[in-house]
């Protein structure tokens, strides 16, 4: 008897830890396979595109007669479709907006659900805004807070002192002024400050970048801390530590650098940069490639990254701090924040 | 006698000594994952600039998948319970593919195919000019001479592979290009992801084995700023570097590994993108699991019988690098000091000789062994699972105690025919792993894609 007991019990304590694995193996609560988003693609512009195709559905394709009703979106929305609007001052709207026209909000206006306009949209000091999606230009005073997202077609001027939300798209030119928060932004350029782009181009004809010929790596390794004033390389580099690149260099190729990468004034690099540590652009700088740091990117007044017929990419992780009058034709990014000084 | 049971006791201390530091390289790992700074991939980067990629998909009788993967590649925009049943509207919307058509080509490798393989990329290539078939009938077989004889007909800067039986997601290609601006990279690795997990036991493991092994192993390495590794699929490499290197050696079965190696010891570095994830088929029954493994095992044995001098003495590596390196090299070669290390435990407690440490020290002497092998990824795959959101999954976690068995034995035969390719110089046959799909079975479907709650969770990704 005793011996059976134990037996059973040897049965049961050996089976034990697979109890619960084989309880799972029957029921197949999470035995789907780990969720890929197949059609996932990286669109910087990919919010207000998806909106706008959701309410064109939603509204045969913005022809509704104005007025209010009922749309299907993620869920139940009460949406007010009119000609052109005006909204005023300290007014709150509670419903989704959808503005066949123009619209203009005055001071301290709230909108608490996404706006959609077809034409020009100024938005007026201190107005808070959910989602703005506009097909024309966009005009944003200061002090203006999004929520969440703002895309537009055409032109976006934004005053001082707005908070940007997740991300800020434009097809055309997106202007920031000073102390602006971000966390992504897309214009074809972005332009912080006076809003006066700078001459192009500012690169005589490049080199082709050196492409490796042999199993050897084409760039080369560099152990000193400080590239001199003036000094003209024409490889790509990669410094083991921290390394500052004097005034008026001029590297053609990529740099990378272990540490931190500073670039003193009037630097001039037709490469893409990455460093593990912060990236500072001295002022006046051009680079033709993008600007990659695990860290802060910091970009002095004057500078210009990439071209006007490509798009190039500027990713801070935790940081991405723009001064006044700076060009930048194509995307920023920060998983922190995005400040222009 | 004495000197028997000396010699078997200080095995048994040895081994113990080895499974720690691998215990401790794993939750050094885990750790890192959980509380440490991660190092960003480049998938942010947005690039008008892209370099011309080529990819290659070594297909040796692959009907039953070879359908589904060109459908993938070559309309990326496509909705996919249509894929392959509309041509016009995949020609139309080839216009929104999401890499640029004139930087793209696709070539698939029949590799000696006997079955419809090569009728199916015919047809594809009567439609599509950027797909370039390339038919073998000649030469060696095999997925490495597969893949050299691709790059001599590749036009690409940047060699992109796939195994045939893997699904890519649409925006993938960019994802693994991009990384290329860093003139660093040589190659880059993505993720895989078994699809068919729902099959049976056996997926369900391997499941949590590659979740454990790249979203933990692979980003933490790559976080250290250690050895990522190649894996020969779902990645690539540059072109001319490789080329230049003398391709693939057609006598090693990990090409991929021996590239990881080989690129290292140049000075090039090897990076992960966890976010370039891509579905594939795990094998489905133990014997073809088994074959898998043995293949997997002799041909890292071999990349460790290549390189471990090398990396001890090279110049490009950084010591952490060389440590890391080293531990990755003897992967396969432990689980067979595993197995010396039970059959000697068992000898010595016959012998009656199992005292060899007392005290506290007896305590972590057994914890340390039981610490061993298969407990010691128990807390990656656990963390790996929770990186991932995954919840009831973790309760097989236990069940890996049948892999642990299953690949200690199949990985210590790979061992031992790596040995006698060392000792013989005979070359090796490459054994393609048998495909479980029903023929032009569409399996993405098998739930709703996007899933119910998708849309929100594109967007979540998108942020």
């Amino acid at each position: 008897m005793t011996i059976s007991i134990v037996f059973v019990l040897f049965i049961l304590l050996f089976f034990l830890p697979f109890l619960p694995g084989i309880v799972e193996i029957v029921r197949k609560k999470d035995a789907d396979p780990l969720y890929i988003a197949m059609n996932y693609i990286k669109d910087p512009r990919y919010f207000g595109k998806s909106f706008k195709q959701l309410l064109y559905q939603a509204t045969d394709g913005f022809t509704s007669s104005s007025g209010m009703r009922d749309v299907q979106l993620s869920k139940n929305e009460k949406l007010e479709v009119a000609g052109s609007m005006d909204v005023l001052n300290a007014t709150e709207v509670h419903h989704l907006l959808c503005v066949q026209g123009d619209l203009v909000s005055r001071a301290n206006a709230q909108f608490h659900k996404e706006v959609f306009v077809a034409g020009d949209a100024s938005v007026g000091p201190g107005n808070t805004v959910q989602v703005l999606a506009a097909d024309g230009n966009v005009t944003i005073a200061a002090n203006v807070q999004l929520k969440r997202w703002l895309d537009a077609d055409g032109d976006v001027d934004i005053g001082p002192g707005c908070n940007l939300g997740i991300s800020a798209s434009s097809g055309k030119k997106l202007h920031l002024s000073k102390d602006c928060l971000f966390r992504r932004l897309y214009g074809i350029p972005i332009v912080t400050g006076d809003n006066e782009m700078i001459a192009l181009p500012y690169f005589e004809p490049s080199l082709s970048p050196v492409e490796p010929v042999s199993p050897e790596p084409s760039f080369v390794r560099i152990k000193d801390h400080t590239i001199p004033p003036g000094t003209i390389l024409n490889n790509s580099v990669v410094f083991p530590q921290d390394v500052k690149i004097g005034y008026g260099a001029i590297l053609k190729g990529d740099i990378k650098s272990y540490g931190k990468l500073v670039l003193e004034d009037n630097v001039k690099i037709d490469g893409n940069l990455f460093a593990d540590g912060d990236i500072v652009i001295g002022r006046g700088a051009q680079i033709s490639g993008h600007v990659f740091s695990q860290k802060t990117v910091h970009i002095s007044s004057r500078t210009i990254i990439s071209r006007p017929d490509t798009i190039k990419s500027v990713v801070g992780k935790k940081s991405v701090r723009i001064q006044e009058n700076v060009t930048i034709y194509g995307y920023v990014s920060t998983e922190g924040q995005g400040i222009v000084v | 006698m004495e000197m028997v049971v000396l010699i078997l006791k200080i095995y048994l201390v040895f081994t113990v000594v080895v499974l720690v530091g691998y215990s401790i390289r794993h939750f050094v790992f885990t750790l890192n994952r959980l509380f440490f700074e991660q190092r960003i991939y480049y998938q942010d980067i947005i690039d008008s600039e892209l370099k011309s990629i080529t990819i290659l998909i070594p297909m040796h009788n692959e009907e039953k998948v070879a359908r589904q993967i060109l459908d993938l590649l070559v309309v990326s925009a496509y909705p996919y319970e249509n894929v392959g049943t509309d041509a016009k509207r995949i020609l139309d919307l080839l216009v929104d593919a999401d890499y640029p058509h004139e930087k793209l080509e696709i070539i698939p490798i029949n590799d000696f195919s006997s079955d419809e393989t090569r009728i199916i990329l015919d047809e594809y290539a009567a439609n599509y000019p950027f797909i370039k078939p390339l038919h073998r009938y000649e030469g060696q077989r095999g997925k490495p001479a597969a893949l050299n004889e691709g790059m001599k007909m590749a036009k690409g800067e940047i060699i992109i592979v796939f195994d045939a039986d893997y699904l890519p997601p649409r925006g993938i290609l960019k994802d693994i290009a991009v990384s290329f601006n860093d003139p660093e990279v040589g190659a880059v690795m993505g993720r895989v992801v078994p699809v068919n997990t729902r099959t049976n036991l056996l997926t369900r493991l391997l499941d949590l084995e590659r979740t454990g092994g790249y979203q933990v192993d692979q980003q933490a390495r790559y976080n250290m700023k250690l050895i990522p590794q190649y894996g020969g699929t779902v990645g690539g490499f540059r072109k001319d570097v490789v080329t230049a290197l003398g391709s693939f050696d057609t006598n090693i079965l990990a090409e991929d590994t021996e590239l990881t190696f080989r690129l290292l010891m140049k000075g090039w570095k090897v990076i992960y993108a966890n976010r370039a994830e891509c579905y594939e088929e795990a094998p489905e029954t133990w014997n073809v699991r088994s074959r898998q493994i043995r293949r997997w095992s002799r041909g890292h044995n071999q990349v460790m019988f290549r390189y471990l001098w090398p990396l001890i003495v090279s110049s490009k590596l950084s010591k952490k690098e060389k440590f890391d390196g080293l531990l990755l090299l003897f992967v396969y070669a432990i689980p067979l000091v595993l197995l010396l290390a039970l059959l000697d435990s068992l000898a010595l407690f016959f012998l009656g000789e199992m005292q060899i440490v007392a005290g506290v020290f007896a305590i972590l002497f057994v914890g340390a062994y039981n610490t061993f092998g298969n407990f010691a990824p128990f807390y990656q795959i656990g963390i790996a699972s929770l990186l991932d959101g995954a919840t009831s999954r973790v309760l097989l976690l236990p069940m890996l105690i049948f892999n642990y068995f299953f690949n200690t034995w199949f990985i210590a035969i790979g061992f031992f025919e790596a040995v006698i390719d060392k000792i013989t110089g005979r070359s090796a046959t490459w054994i393609k792993t048998k495909r479980f799909r029903k023929k032009d079975g569409n399996i993405i479907p098998m739930r709703k894609w996007p899933p119910s709650s998708a849309d929100k969770k594109i967007e979540v990704t998108e942020s």
